[in-house]
């Protein structure tokens, strides 16, 4: 049986394989390496390079602020990026269902608790990584397996309509800024 | 916020929210959409495409799902809250049955509920066949009633129901195909016909008269080749008097070869000429995919208020003849 591979130090790796890399500092000061070909997967963040101007010359000394994304979100969105930054570009989906499996690597880096991924979330919605974005959708899409509309109901923590009806009175009743 | 169990599903911003729907299989979608008005809105606003279904009525109600396929609905008579959902194929993660149940929702509910989430205004088509001897039809039909259907075929060959426990749907019906219902009487299929249909076919089984054709209502109506060629002179005559008002298309099919002599009998008309050849479009009023008519040769007439029409007449041998009467706007 194989064994998967444990998530590699990137930074490293990337030294090695390519010598454009660029800096990121995430909200709480942690400073993250990056190769190109990774931070390309993040549209916001390629935006912001090439918005600057950044070259494979100046790159390490102009670190970029991210301070949307704090450094435990960050150092999984790097591991993710540097993981896929090789992988074929995905053709634009017309179907509205995404029918994969996830992999078992991904499944393992991705595998932490409902707040973190929520956190996480954000910050590749943020960062606008398509693929991350996909991926951590299917964990979530993956808590419905086999689940009755009910139990859909607590584990997505939906409010019921009469919860929902009660939220919208009581802020339609509550008095404006103004009043 | 969170507990270690729970997910906010609605604390996510609307992009990551729809991507999280759209990772469900359809089987989770459909459950997702019934357990909450808030879960419904965001189905319904995943746009799935072409999401059209079609009902098959009988021992156990059939839905199916165009898009969804493999996947098939069914509701039963004895549980009406229920609907269980029945899938094949590798696209689906869970490939067992799946029931779902929702408190106090009956057929109709449930058809309201796959109209809204599939943004779809109508049932595409309802196959009427039969509903087990056990089953009142009055609160069954009622159920579905109000609901638009563009095609609703009545098939019966162990009639048990009878005009009555359906009329209270056609009025909301556009395409009516009635098929093979021998035992029902003429004061009855006089009921059914005499509706504002854009199509309207009856099988041969039933035995209709120059009368009830003269009596239908619809914009596209399919004659019985059981019908004469002179009857079909007579109805185009009683046409350009003035009956069957609505009509757009009148569509006879005969097994025989045509008669002008008797099909023209009394008309007054003209022959197409080469020079005049016409498009009719036939798309959008024939249930089936009807290719628009090119009007290259037949018999233009006119009917007492002006509107114009055309004869026109195709011979497929040895089958037979199909002949067209085309009231252009």
């Amino acid at each position: 049986m194989s064994v998967e591979p444990e998530v590699p130090i990137v930074q490293v790796e990337e030294v090695r394989e390519n010598p454009v890399l660029y800096k990121i500092i995430s909200s709480d000061n942690h400073v993250f390496t990056i190769s190109e070909h990774a931070v390309k997967l993040s549209k916001t963040l390629w935006d912001l390079i090439t918005n600057l101007g950044l070259t494979a010359e100046n790159a390490l000394d102009n670190p970029i602020p991210v301070e949307n994304v704090n450094g435990k979100n960050m150092e999984t969105i790097v591991q993710f990026c540097e993981r896929h930054k090789y992988d074929e570009e995905e053709p634009e989906y017309t179907n509205y269902i995404r029918e994969f499996v996830l992999p078992e690597w991904d499944r393992q880096l991705l595998s932490i608790d409902n707040e973190e991924l929520f956190q996480l979330i954000l910050a590749t919605n943020y960062l606008d990584i398509q693929k991350l974005m996909d991926y951590c959708c299917r964990v979530i899409g993956d808590m419905a397996k086999d689940k009755t509309p009910e139990e859909l109901r607590i584990i997505y923590g939906i409010p019921t309509d009469a919860e929902d009806d009660a939220l919208e009175r009581s802020a339609s009743d509550s008095p404006g800024p103004s009043g | 916020m969170f507990s270690p169990e729970t997910f906010s599903l609605f604390n996510l911003p609307d992009k990551a929210l729809k991507h999280v729907a759209r990772c469900l299989d359809s089987v989770e979608i459909f459950c997702l959409s019934i357990v909450t008005e808030r879960t419904k809105q965001l189905i319904k606003s995943l746009n799935i495409p072409d999401g059209r279904f079609v009902l098959e009525i009988c021992n156990d109600v059939s839905i199916v799902v165009l898009v969804l396929r493999p996947l098939e609905i069914r509701w039963n008579y004895d549980d009406p809250e229920s609907l269980s959902i029945h899938t094949s194929g590798e696209d689906f993660r869970d490939i067992r049955p799946r029931k779902l149940t929702k408190e106090g929702f009956h057929l109709g509910d449930w058809i309201r509920h796959l109209i809204s989430i599939f943004n779809q205004e109508d049932v595409k088509r309802i196959l009427l066949r039969s509903i087990p001897e056990t089953v009142i039809p009055k609160p069954f039909f009622d159920s579905i009633t109000g609901i638009d259907i563009r095609i609703l075929v009545v098939f019966n060959r162990n009639v048990e129901h009878t005009t009555k426990d359906y009329r209270s749907l056609l009025p909301y019906v556009k395409h009516l195909c009635i098929s093979r219902r021998s035992s029902e009487n003429c004061e009855s299929i006089q009921e059914v016909i005499i509706q504002n249909y854009d199509y309207l076919s009856v099988h041969v089984d039933i035995r209709l008269s120059l009368d009830h054709y003269l009596l239908m209502n619809s914009s596209y109506i399919g004659m019985q080749d059981e019908m004469s060629q002179s009857k079909v002179n007579r109805f185009i005559r009683h046409w350009i008097q003035g009956s069957n008002p609505r009509l757009k298309v009148l569509d006879y099919w005969s097994n025989g070869i045509p008669k002008l002599q008797k099909i023209l009998k009394r008309i007054t008309h003209q022959d197409v000429s080469d020079n005049q050849v016409r498009t009719f479009e036939i798309r959008d009023l024939a249930p089936s995919r009807e290719k628009d008519i090119i009007v290259n040769s037949g018999y233009n007439i006119r009917r007492v208020d002006g509107t114009q029409a055309t004869i026109h007449i195709r011979v497929f041998p040895p089958i037979g003849f199909r002949l067209f009467l085309l009231v252009w706007n």
